[in-house]
Parts: C-alpha cells; sequence; structure tokens
C-alpha cells in the first residue's frame, strides 16, 4: 500500500502540473504546450493500461527533440525563458516515468519550482492569485498522494490544512521582519532589452516610427496636492551634449548639485518604479531631495544600480522655482558647445531671430514657439532625416515628435547664444482619484528643453506645446489613440476599449489595487523599517536577531510541542513503546498487525542470547492480553522492560564482536598482502 | 485421557487422514475443519477438477456422517432437493417424500448453475436448519453441514449467488493448482478417490457435536473483541470498501476464530486467529469501494492487517 498510485492521486498530480505550467504557456513557445498534452494523453494512456511506459530510447529522442526545440526558438537574450522551457519540458517527461510515490514526490516538487518560478516574470495580483491557485491544487496532489481514502474525489481538506497552518505564522512573520535584501546575483530577463522610452542619447532623425507603449513606467502617490496635468513633466535626464545629429548624457556631469535658489509649491510623494535596467530615475521638475537615491549635477535623480527589479523611492519637488541663477564658465560653455559646420541654415535662422528679437530672451522663445505653430505637425511616423536632420526638419519636413522640437530648439538657443539643453522623462499620467496616485506609462515619454534665463536660472520650455498643445493638456491616450503608432506592439491591449465609462472605473479600480500590492507587498521595504522602528526604537542587528529568532523560536517550540511524542501515563503503554524503540533500533519495526509477543519471536531468530526473554514476554503477554486467566499487568511490564534491557546489551555486543571481527579480517589481510 | 483431549486426537487424526487424501492442501483442510467445527457451512470456488468431490467425500468419510450430493442444473427445482409430499392411497393422506437435503454433510455442486429460487431454498435450509413444506415443518439433522462448489463466474451459463445469499457460507476458499512437487506426487499415486472408500472414521456425530460445543465455547477475551471491532469499525470507515462488513460478518469471524484456537488445541483466541481467517471469511463479504481498480480482496485484507494496530 505504501508504493502505489491512486487513480485520484494520478489525476491530481496531472492537475497539480498544468496548473503550475499554465502561467509559463502563456510566454512559451507552442510546442512546449503540445509536449506537454502529448505527454499528459501519453501518461493517461498509460494509466488506463491500453499503452505501456516508453522505452529508454523513446525517452531519449524525446529528449534530443526537446533540446532541438530550445535551440530553434531561444538565444542568449531569451536564456531564462529557454531555461523555464526546459524545466516545462523535463517536467513533462516527467509524466512518463511516475511509477512509484517517489517519482510523483519528484513531480510535486518540481510543479512548486514551477510555480515560484513564475514570479520571476510577473508579480502582479494576478499573478500572486494564480500562484495560490495552482500552490492549492499542488499541495492538494500532495496531500492526495498519501492520503489512504480511496475514493473521496478530493483530497482531504483537514490534512492539506494541517500542513500549511503552521506555515502561516511563520510565513508572516518572515514577510514583516526580515529584511530585504537586494538580489545576491541578477537573473537577465528577457523584458528588458528594448522596451523603456528613455535612453542615453536622442537623435530623433534616426526615428521613422514610434511605437507607444501602455508598458507601466512607474506610479507616483501623493501626500498631499497632486500637480495638474500641463505640471506633470517627470525629469529623468539632462543631455547636454550634441554633437551636430544626437543629444547625450554629459560624460562629465559632475556631483555638484545646481543649486535651488526659490522654490514654492512642494510635493511630497513616493514613485515606485516599474524595472528600466537603468539607474535613471523619473522626478517632478524640480527634486529638491530624494530618500532612497541620489541627486547628482543638472539635479538628475540617480539610482545607485539599474533598476532591475521594482523599486521605490520619496521625493520633495517644487512647482516654482529657480535653478541655478548664475551659470560658471564651464556649464556655460557646456550649454553653448554645437558643431558649428552642420545645420548651417538653422544657425542663421538662430541670428536672424536674435537679431529681430533685439536680444530679449522672451521674444526670441515666444519666435521660436510661432514658429512651430504656423506649419509643424506633430506626429509619431516622422521622415528619416540626412545628414543636417535639424536643417531638415526644421525648413523640410516640418513633421516630427517632441524628440524632434526639443533638439530643434536647444540648438537654435544655443546658436543664438543662449546656454540651453535637452531634457527627457516623462509627461502627464493618469490620475486615479480613488487611490491618489497618478500612473505614467512608456507612452508618456517626453522630451523638452531647459534654457538658461540669467533672471530666472534654468527656463523648462515645452516646444510640443506650441505644436501641439493637447499633447500637454490631455492624456497621452486620448491624444494618440489615432495615431497610427499607438498600441502598435498591442493589438489587444485592454488599453484600446477601456477609454470610457465604466471600463475606464473598472480599470482605474483594478490598477489602484495593483499599486497597493506593490506598494504594501513586492515593496514592502519602507513601511518595513517605520515598522521595526516603532517596534525596536533604532535598529541594531542585535535588536533585529533577537525579533526574528524569538517569534520565530515561539513558533517552531509550538508546533514542536504539538509533534512530540507523547509521553503516555499508562505504565504498559511506556513500556511497550521503549520496547518497539529498541526493537525498531534493530531494524524489527513492529507490523500494526503483530503483538508483541510475535514480534519478540521475529526477533528471537536473531538474538538468541536474548531468547528466553523474548519467550517469556510472548508468554505473558498472550496469557494477559488472549487467556482467561487473570494476569497482572505488571508482570507484562516487568516482561517489556526486561526484554528492553537483555536486546539491547546483546545488540551491543554483537557488533562489538562484528566490529572486532572486521578488525580481525583486515588485519589479516594486511598480513597477507605484506607476506606476499 | 480427558475429554477434550481425546477430542483433540481425534480431530488431529481427521485432519491427517483428510489431507492424507489430499495432497498439499494442508491450509485448506484446516479450514474447512474449521468451519464444520464452527457449524459454519463451506463455499469451495474452484475450476472443476481441482478435487472439490473429494475433499468433501473425504469429510464424510472421516467424520462418519452420512453424505448425499446434489449436481444442481439450471432446471432444477426446488422440491428436487428439499422433497415433496406425494398423496398415498392406502393411508389416503400426503406423505413427505424427504429430499437430498435431509442429511449430514452435503455436497452441493455448482450452486450457480442453477436458478436463484433453486438456490434459495437451499440456501433458507442452511440458514434455518429446517424444511417447510405444505405448512408442516420438518427438521433437518444436526449437525448440518453444506459444502457447496461453485465454478469461477467468468464462466457461461451461470446465476452468480447475491451477496446476501453469499453471507450465508461461514467461508469461501479455493483450493487451486498443487504445487510441482505435490502434483508430481498425485501424478504417481493416481486418483485418490478409490482411497476414501478405506478410510474409516475418526469420528462420530456426537463427538463432532461436542466438538462444536467445546468451539463455542472458547474464550474471547476483551482485547481481542476490540481488535475485532477495530477490524470491522475500519471497513466501515475506509473507503477503499464499498461497503463495511456487517455484525452477522463479525460474528462468522469471531465464531471461525473460536473453532481455528481449539483446532490449535489453545483454550483462547489470539489475533493469529482472527488474522489467519480473514480473508477465507470476508473475501465474499466485502467488495472494493472502486470498481475498475484491481483491489482484490486479497488486498483489503492486507489493507486491514496494515491499517489496524492489534494492540492500539
Amino acid at each position: 500500500m505504501n508504493n502505489w498510485l491512486t487513480p485520484r492521486a494520478l489525476n491530481w498530480q496531472l492537475a497539480a502540473l498544468w496548473a503550475a505550467v499554465l502561467p509559463h504557456l502563456l510566454i512559451l513557445p507552442l510546442w512546449s504546450a503540445l509536449m506537454l498534452v502529448a505527454c499528459t494523453g501519453v501518461r493517461i494512456q498509460i494509466y488506463r493500461g491500453i499503452w505501456r511506459f516508453p522505452p529508454w530510447y523513446i525517452k531519449l529522442a524525446l529528449l534530443g527533440l526537446l533540446w532541438l526545440g530550445l535551440l530553434y526558438s531561444f538565444d542568449r537574450d531569451t536564456l531564462m525563458r529557454g531555461t523555464v522551457a526546459l524545466l516545462v519540458g523535463g517536467s513533462a517527461f516527467k509524466l512518463l516515468e511516475i511509477h512509484t510515490r517517489r517519482d510523483a514526490l519528484v513531480l510535486i516538487y518540481l510543479s512548486y519550482l514551477l510555480i515560484a518560478i513564475q514570479f520571476l516574470f510577473e508579480q502582479g495580483i494576478l499573478a500572486g492569485l494564480c500562484a495560490l491557485i495552482a500552490f492549492a491544487v499542488v499541495m492538494g496532489s500532495q496531500v492526495a498522494l498519501f492520503d489512504p481514502r480511496l475514493r473521496a474525489p478530493l483530497p482531504s481538506l483537514r490534512g492539506t490544512l494541517k500542513l500549511i497552518l503552521p506555515a502561516l505564522p511563520m510565513m508572516v512573520l518572515l514577510f514583516l521582519l526580515i529584511p530585504r535584501i537586494g538580489p545576491l546575483w541578477s537573473v537577465p530577463l528577457d523584458t528588458g532589452a528594448a522596451a523603456t522610452g528613455l535612453s542615453d542619447s536622442v537623435s530623433p532623425g534616426d526615428i521613422s516610427s514610434m511605437t507607444r507603449s501602455d508598458e507601466l513606467a512607474f506610479r507616483a502617490g501623493f501626500d498631499g496636492p497632486v500637480p495638474t496635468n500641463s505640471d506633470r513633466y517627470w525629469r529623468a535626464l539632462v543631455y547636454s551634449d550634441f554633437d551636430g545629429r544626437s543629444w547625450s548624457l554629459s560624460k562629465r556631469l559632475g556631483p555638484v548639485l545646481e543649486t535651488v535658489e526659490t522654490a514654492v509649491g512642494r510635493y511630497s510623494y513616493e514613485i515606485i518604479m516599474e524595472p528600466s535596467h537603468r539607474p535613471w530615475l523619473p522626478v517632478l521638475d524640480v527634486p529638491l531631495s530624494v530618500q532612497g537615491a541620489d541627486l547628482r549635477g543638472a539635479r538628475q535623480a540617480v539610482s545607485k544600480s539599474p533598476i532591475d527589479k521594482r523599486s521605490s523611492y520619496r521625493v520633495t519637488s517644487a512647482s516654482r522655482f529657480e535653478l541655478q541663477s548664475v551659470l560658471n564658465a564651464r556649464s556655460r560653455a557646456r550649454n553653448l558647445a554645437f558643431p558649428t559646420d552642420q545645420n548651417l541654415q538653422t544657425q542663421a535662422l538662430a541670428s536672424q531671430w536674435w537679431r529681430e528679437s533685439e536680444g530679449q530672451l522672451d521674444l526670441f522663445i515666444r519666435r521660436i514657439a510661432s514658429h512651430f505653430n504656423q506649419s509643424f505637425v506633430y506626429t509619431l511616423q516622422p521622415p528619416l532625416l540626412g545628414a543636417n536632420s535639424v536643417d531638415q526638419f526644421l525648413f523640410e519636413s516640418q513633421r516630427g515628435f517632441c524628440g524632434h522640437f526639443a533638439s530643434a530648439t536647444a540648438l537654435l538657443l544655443r546658436a543664438a547664444g543662449v546656454p540651453a539643453r535637452l531634457v527627457g522623462g516623462y509627461q502627464g499620467g493618469e490620475y486615479n482619484a480613488g487611490a491618489g496616485y497618478l500612473t505614467v506609462r512608456q507612452w508618456d515619454a517626453h522630451a523638452w528643453v531647459e534654457y538658461h534665463d540669467p533672471e530666472r536660472g534654468w527656463v523648462r520650455f515645452d516646444p510640443t506645446a506650441a505644436v501641439a498643445p493637447e499633447r500637454i493638456e490631455q492624456a497621452a491616450e486620448d491624444l494618440f489613440a489615432n495615431q497610427p503608432g499607438f498600441l502598435a506592439d498591442r493589438p489587444l491591449s485592454p488599453l484600446r476599449f477601456t477609454n470610457s465609462g465604466w471600463l475606464l472605473e473598472a480599470r482605474r479600480a483594478i490598477d489602484a489595487m495593483n499599486f497597493s500590492w506593490h506598494r504594501w507587498v513586492l515593496n514592502y521595504q519602507n513601511q518595513q523599517t517605520d515598522l521595526l522602528r516603532s517596534l525596536l526604537g533604532e535598529i541594531t542587528p542585535v535588536r533585529m536577531a533577537l525579533a526574528l529568532l524569538i517569534p520565530g523560536a515561539l513558533i517552531m517550540g509550538f508546533v514542536g510541542f504539538n509533534l512530540r511524542p507523547r509521553r503516555s501515563k499508562d505504565a504498559l503503554v511506556r513500556a511497550q513503546q521503549k520496547f518497539e524503540r529498541v526493537a525498531a533500533g534493530l531494524g524489527y519495526r513492529r507490523q500494526p498487525s503483530e503483538t508483541f509477543g510475535e514480534l519478540a519471536r521475529r526477533i528471537k531468530t536473531q538474538y538468541s542470547d536474548s531468547s528466553p526473554a523474548l519467550d517469556l514476554l510472548a508468554f505473558i503477554e498472550q496469557r494477559m492480553r488472549y487467556s482467561p486467566e487473570e494476569v497482572d499487568r505488571a508482570e507484562l511490564i516487568r516482561a517489556l522492560k526486561r526484554v528492553a534491557k537483555v536486546l539491547r546489551l546483546e545488540s551491543m555486543r554483537v557488533s562489538r564482536r562484528n566490529a572486532l571481527a572486521g578488525l580481525k579480517e583486515t588485519k589479516e589481510r594486511d598480513a597477507g598482502s605484506t607476506g606476499r | 485421557m480427558s475429554v477434550t483431549a481425546s477430542l483433540h486426537q481425534a480431530a488431529e487424526d481427521t485432519f491427517n487422514a483428510i489431507e492424507s487424501l489430499l495432497l498439499g492442501k494442508h491450509e485448506q483442510v484446516e479450514l474447512a475443519l474449521v468451519t464444520l467445527f464452527a457449524s459454519g457451512h463451506l463455499l469451495l470456488e474452484d475450476l472443476p477438477g481441482m478435487g472439490k468431490t473429494t475433499l468433501a467425500q473425504s469429510l464424510s468419510a472421516a467424520l462418519g456422517l452420512e453424505h448425499q450430493r446434489i449436481q444442481f442444473t439450471s432446471d432444477m427445482l426446488p422440491a428436487d432437493i428439499l422433497g415433496v409430499s406425494i398423496f398415498d392411497q392406502q393411508s389416503s393422506d400426503f406423505r413427505f417424500h424427504p429430499g437430498p437435503v435431509f442429511t449430514q454433510l452435503l455436497l452441493a455442486d455448482e450452486i450457480n448453475r442453477t436458478t436463484p429460487k433453486t438456490q434459495s431454498a437451499l440456501l433458507e435450509v442452511m440458514e434455518e436448519q429446517q424444511v417447510s413444506i405444505d405448512g408442516e415443518v420438518h427438521r433437518v439433522d444436526h449437525p448440518f453441514f453444506v459444502i457447496a462448489t461453485q465454478n469461477p463466474q467468468t464462466q457461461f451459463g451461470t446465476f452468480p449467488l447475491p451477496e446476501s445469499q453469499l453471507d450465508r457460507f461461514l467461508m469461501r476458499i479455493s483450493l487451486g493448482y498443487p504445487s510441482a512437487e505435490t502434483e508430481r506426487d498425485i501424478l504417481t499415486q493416481g486418483d485418490s478417490r478409490g482411497r476414501i472408500a478405506a478410510v474409516r472414521p475418526t469420528l462420530d456425530r456426537s463427538r463432532l457435536l461436542a466438538i462444536q460445543a467445546e468451539c463455542a465455547k472458547v474464550h474471547a477475551a476483551p482485547d481481542l473483541i476490540d481488535y475485532l471491532q477495530r477490524l470491522l469499525q475500519f471497513t466501515r470507515d475506509s473507503e477503499a470498501f464499498h461497503t463495511g462488513v456487517s455484525p452477522r460478518g463479525g460474528l462468522a469471524l469471531l465464531r471461525a476464530a473460536r473453532a481455528r484456537a481449539w483446532l490449535k488445541q489453545r483454550r483462547y483466541v489470539v489475533p493469529e486467529d482472527i488474522q489467519e481467517l480473514l480473508l477465507p471469511v470476508l473475501s465474499h463479504r466485502i467488495r472494493s469501494a472502486d470498481e475498475r481498480s484491481d483491489l482484490s480482496a486479497q488486498r483489503l485484507v492486507s489493507l486491514l492487517l496494515d491499517e489496524v494496530d492489534v494492540i492500539r
């Protein structure tokens, strides 16, 4: 009865594997799913006795096929998914060689692993729920495996609960108290390669088609007031170097902060950043202080390491400010530099306008804006631009997106002798009033210009607002919905359909739930620090250790206390348990159908020195338990104790004798070999 | 020599006499005697030619019982086995002509060949120890021991006995094929039927009744009753069993265990008696819950042995 599988156990096992694999199948190639279906089918046929277990060469061939499939479908960039496909394939093949309970256990442990792996790719609530269901099914199958009842369709609920309940308080404790340590090594996940809306250089002329992705960039939860849409400029990157075609980050951007001289209208907020695989952090223009990251030169917020997992940081920003009113010579020079041999028309235009505006910066800026407003078209499908990209944009194509406008504006400003730079980040965001936070997606990625006004410091200027003010005032999804590039990579994105009415409400509610989930579960880190502080006062390693060890020890102690072998009050039961222990130590485990007398008789064959005591035990037990005679229990207790003692002595003697014999044998052999 | 001792001696002689005729069937002969001593009936399930008739005949010869044999066929009527009342013109009265059941040892051959109606007539006699015909009650002799044989039900043209009627048999056993060695002996010695006539009775009616009375008095200690009850309870609680064993089944098990203990010359029943009898006594009373699975009675019994602690 110990090793064979009941039909129910088998059904549950198939269900468990499927539950664990299903989320993976969504991202794995089709042949993985087909393989699993085929293996399941074969397994069922085997169980029904129609087919036999496949021989080794078929298994080997299957393995070869799996490797071919892996080589075909995956490469170095998708190594992680390939590994998952390998694991899924291996689990499917395991179905073909489940003979005993042990094999079944291997499959169940694999299923647990597969569930855990799911979180490498997806950590939302839905994924959590899926994992929970899958976990329940796998757990059920594990219980079903050991459930002696053959007919019940469901595994014993009580058995499952018994397994889970003691673990729950431990889980809560670990979740609350264990400090979140960064990953010891990072897994190259496939999603990081190309998705983000920001990069370390901007060259608008090289892009002919922008795809606006609905992927989440970050969420920001505000403590107080929330900025209006036109104030939602999320600053991430400052591009100071221009080579005539592309803007790139200044490599010499020092640690020295540009100073904020007046700051009005403070916003305090927490940002939960999705993995971008880059260190730059978007913050509202202009950041005053950042917790959990550094502020570098030009007031860029930079994380110490690339954001490979969802992380959070707190920022305080000011909406009205004066940034670095006095520019030092070096900064000034850097923000005026441009290759003078390119884009000559643009340079000429700049000097013309500068003359016309009589050196007044405001007029010059207004000139630029009105120029864009006349005949320029905002589009996500601009034409490719040639060598003098800014010239071509300004005088020929006149079509482009924010990068084109910002790039042209910055060059115009520099050519006119006004220090200017390109800023990349996000603009806008969807406000979820119920939960009080903003959702910013990759399609909100934006670029604008900062120029230096000697009186006001660095001033933000968004030329895109001039040509397409709706880009700034409306939500990006409303604006772009009719543009061909919008969601081009996601034909079935729910965001296509949920722009109005209750669908929008529902989407926002789900999003709010996700936000709380990220904030309180996945990024439970700042809150944890607060909790630990309020519990422990100051956080010291000793206090941390105590906070973990004491409740942990209590829980484990409680569990251990409940699991302890109960010491019976009955002297007879104690004596019996002792005898059973001694006998088991000698390799004689009492079968349920065996009386102690029968066990004694079984032992007698090997431990003949103890046979009088063993015989006596058998005799007394039979008389006491089953004969009509009245036999005192004490007699049986004595006999049991005596047997336990005698057996222990004899077993020691036997093992000593065997050891001596072994020693002697070795010696003889050694003597023989030296003599030879 | 005390009475008990002489009875034990006689039982042993009987055992030896029968065993010498059924080579290699030590266990089955013992079970047959246990059934007889426990005043139960025996169901032999086997293919033809396995020695069922030899067992029955040697039993009746060694026990000194008068015996009858009925070969059941599909056109047999209850009257064919129970007897009929026939009008006697001389005495102007109905006279009862007893059928073959009015005997001490009845060999009912291929009981599953006949119709349920006839089967139930026989089974009623087995249970009630009497025959009622035309309002008159005719008592069957005591001891009354039925050995019924049936072919395994996979064969054509059979009427399987319903479970409620299988219950009337204390045990169901099968003789099975002999071992290679035994078979060589059988082939050398030739048919043993000729030798049955030479068997001299080692028991008689009165001593058999005395043995049956002694068996019924064998002590069953509270510990043992507890164990038996736990076994029965397990068949009712475990999902492996289609239905639990009835109290009547439990009583049958205890009755057989007592007879086995007596045969082993013990004055009390030990767990081994019950464990050894689980399969023959319960095999026709239990059914696996899962019809499709091949959980035979054998497996169910080993489940019982593995799961129910004799000591607790």
